[in-house]
């Protein structure tokens, strides 16, 4: 037994090359894991990974946005971020599609956590200010100059985004719901030609309604969204109810319990309407008449249906009820500032009337920056489709969406959750599924009262 | 000739060295073991016992606290029990389904092949396209759903969205997907038996169910045994599935623990919830794991 037959293998070159690669390799995943546990937002953030583009290549600065709106809502804005970078040569922004917002959030906690982050984000109303109770938002403040500020914003959207002055969240693609209805079908029912006054008059239009056959069956009156709570927050209100007043819970109350079980007979007793997978996707293929969704699925509903689309203010019933709801960007606080200033170029861009104007054509979004519709192509637009009218017009009656989704973070899926379970089952029962859900919502408003009094205090 | 101590000295310092080549070479493994193996369990452990939103701020200790909401919540009975019932329904179904296709795909038929092969398929397809191929079909406006049931003049049921009808869904289309394994397992398992003991039964007369029943079932018992516990485990980790058609809902009629974690941690960004929950997850596996590997050692060998 020679030693050196034991010590050969070890000593070709080639094998502690790779030795040494793999030992390399290991201790990297260690030392970012390391370094991810001890980051607390102080520290300064890494960029995610991107995937710029030959042309694009030799810019300065690169800058990822993350994005929560897909397909064709997506296609615009991509459309539009590729027209920015096109526009200047010192940055390339590159918009990645994070899956909706509930994904999206949750995926930016964890990208806070590894330590490495977009310099962009879009968040729902419903999400931003989670973040906001944590201190890793930027204040925008400071960015804005004489041409480009808040006052080039329509008020009340943009002042959902300001906490004690100071905005951490800029409008981008608002909405408000609307009450899609399929006119043809209002037509053979010998309907009016307009969306139902109240909830009670949608009712009372079943019958005739569902004398109209879609694909060999009677047609759905209405379907409900399951995946959502904005809509059917939209009806608690129209019932006179609300499910937070502030922090203070309010969906055990009579309100939200009314609507719950006006909605609950719908759909079990008179078998008019039934919760949908995809509200819209059955909306624009003509099974069901009428759906309520955001302004943004028009375009969408627009390309899909092959009738004629009818988008009227939402019914109400005790009172209106109109919640503003969608999107804006936020920057991260630990993001290095050249980032920082770069990434505020690219929302300067998007929020400059020709191109507000062009996001709102291409996606039915409200139009949040006031001299968009002066943009001859909105105004056009605005002038001739009632449609895309009605979101605008709808804007005068809305308001901000309740405070408990916004800022406890596991409010939207429970109320989503409930909605779900007195929908999806004629034997639940409302006030019990509702009185659950409160004392979930109070249990978490409670967790955040003290971070929530430091900042709205 | 070298002298004998001399000697022994040269094997024991070729034995330290042989050590150190055999350490060198575990290490990495050892390393990749206790990186993504060992300490991520030891930290959740730890962080079980932490209240910690994951967006700032540190875990902060909470004690045995996570652990009692859980316990004394009944949403997460209900969680549990699903977890029963997924689990429990597609094991019964895997073994049935699995064993008589298996019985038939091992007959000499034609296109024996082909067959197989079909019955094979879907376990090697990811689960997210499984998921919404199964949507497709089980969408009561213009699914295959809505033919099938309208040939018997009904409606069909609104499977995903229905509380009573999600969990079917979700179990039709786990032993869509997962059955064509469990056959193939039962496959090498017929393809293994003794021809003996069917010859004898035969020459006593025995019938072809007989045969089956108090032949051919005990001696695969084993196999049975290594499926349920394969799929049972498989049911725990049951995620694609759901997120793709259900979301755990409508409200929790879908919920399974892995799910629940999954929800708690990241979407209620409630890393303390989650982590206990991934605790009880943890221990429900381990003692599924411990009886599997019990019953091994002690299977019935009929050879």
């Amino acid at each position: 037994m020679n030693p050196r037959n034991l010590r050969s293998p070890l000593a070709l070159p080639s094998r502690r090359a790779f030795l040494g690669l793999g030992a390399a390799g290991l201790s990297a995943p260690l030392l970012a894991s390391c370094a991810g546990g001890a980051n607390t937002g102080d520290s300064e953030l890494g960029q995610v990974d991107f995937n710029a583009p030959a042309k694009y290549a030799d810019r300065e600065m690169n800058i990822v946005m993350w994005s929560a709106t897909g397909g064709h809502n997506g296609d615009v804005l991509q459309e539009l971020v590729t027209k920015f970078n096109d526009s200047q040569e010192d940055i390339y922004a590159e918009v990645q599609f994070q899956g909706g917002y509930e994904e999206s959030g949750p995926k930016l906690t964890a990208a806070l956590q590894a330590g490495s982050v977009p310099d962009i984000m879009m968040f729902a109303d419903t999400w931003w200010a989670r973040f906001l109770l944590n201190d890793v938002l930027e204040p925008l403040d400071d960015y804005f100059d004489d041409e480009f500020n808040g006052s080039n914003y329509v008020e009340t959207l943009y002042n959902e985004g300001v906490v004690n002055g100071s905005t951490y969240w800029l409008s981008y693609g608002r909405s408000t719901p609307l009450m899609y209805y399929n006119k043809d079908v209002f037509a053979e029912a010998g309907l009016p030609d307009r969306g139902p006054e109240t909830w009670d008059e949608l009712r009372e239009w079943g019958p005739a309604l569902r004398e109209v056959q879609a694909a060999g069956k009677p047609i759905g009156v209405h379907a409900f969204n399951p995946s959502d709570d904005w809509p059917f927050m939209a009806m608690i209100w129209q019932f006179g109810g609300r499910i937070s007043e502030g922090l203070d819970i309010q969906i055990d109350q009579q309100g939200a319990v009314d609507a719950g079980n006006w909605a609950q007979e719908f759909i079990f007793e008179d078998e008019f309407g039934y919760l949908s997978q995809s509200p819209t996707t059955d909306f624009g293929a003509g099974v069901v008449a009428t759906t309520v969704g955001s302004t943004a699925s028009l375009r969408g509903i627009y390309e899909e249906a092959d009738f004629e689309v009818g988008a009227a203010f939402l019914p109400s019933q005790v009172t209106t009820g109109v919640p503003t709801g969608g999107n804006g960007w936020s920057l991260l606080k630990g993001v290095p500032q050249e980032r920082k200033d770069a990434a505020f170029e690219v929302l300067k861009f998007l929020g400059s009337p020709e191109n507000a104007a062009a996001w709102t054509l291409g996606t039915g979004y409200l139009p949040v920056v006031t001299e968009a519709v002066n943009e001859p192509e909105l105004a056009d637009v605005l002038a001739e489709d009632p449609n895309f009218s009605a979101a605008a017009d709808q804007l005068e009656i809305s308001e901000p969406t309740d405070a408990v989704r916004t800022f406890v973070t596991d409010s939207t899926s429970t109320i989503i959750s409930g909605i779900q379970e007195i929908l999806s089952a004629q034997s639940t029962d409302v006030q019990s599924t509702f009185d659950g859900v409160a004392d979930s919502l109070r249990d978490g408003a409670e967790q955040i009262q003290d971070s929530y009094e430091q900042w709205y205090g | 000739m070298p002298d004998p101590i001399e000697r022994r000295r040269g094997r024991r310092r070729r034995n330290r060295r042989e050590y150190g080549v055999f350490a060198l070479l575990i290490l990495p493994n050892i390393a990749m073991v206790l990186t993504f193996e060992y300490w991520p369990v030891l930290y959740n452990a730890y962080l079980s016992m932490t209240r910690w939103n994951m967006i700032s701020g540190s875990p902060v200790w909470v004690g045995l606290k996570n652990y009692i909401n859980l316990f004394t919540s009944s949403q997460f009975h209900q969680v549990l029990l699903n977890t029963l019932v997924f689990g429990g329904f597609v094991v019964i179904g895997s073994v049935l389904i699995g064993l008589a296709l298996a019985v038939l795909i091992n007959q000499k038929l034609h296109l024996r092949g082909i067959v197989r092969t079909a019955a094979f398929a879907p376990y090697v397809i990811s689960g997210a396209a499984v998921a919404t191929l199964w949507l497709f079909i089980f969408d009561p406006n213009y699914g295959l759903s809505r033919v099938v049931f309208s040939w018997f003049g009904a409606s069909s049921p609104h499977w995903t969205t229905d509380s009573a009808w999600a969990m079917p869904a979700l179990i039709i289309a786990y032993l869509w997907k997962g059955t064509g394994f469990v056959a193939i397992v039962y496959l090498a398992g017929l393809q293994g038996l003794p021809e003996e003991y069917d010859e004898a039964a035969r020459i006593d007369g025995a019938g072809r169910w007989t045969i089956f029943r108090r032949i051919t079932l005990p001696l695969l018992s084993p196999v049975t045994f290594f499926v349920m516990v394969i799929t049972m485990i498989g049911t725990f980790q049951a995620y694609d599935l759901i997120a793709v058609m259900t979301n755990g809902g409508p409200g929790i009629a879908t919920t399974t623990l892995s799910w629940f974690v999954y929800e708690r941690a990241f979407k209620a960004s409630d890393a303390g919830g989650g982590a206990a929950a991934a605790v009880v997850l943890f221990f429900i596996l381990l003692a599924l794991t411990a009886l599997q590997n019990a019953y091994s050692q002690r299977k019935v060998h009929y050879q």
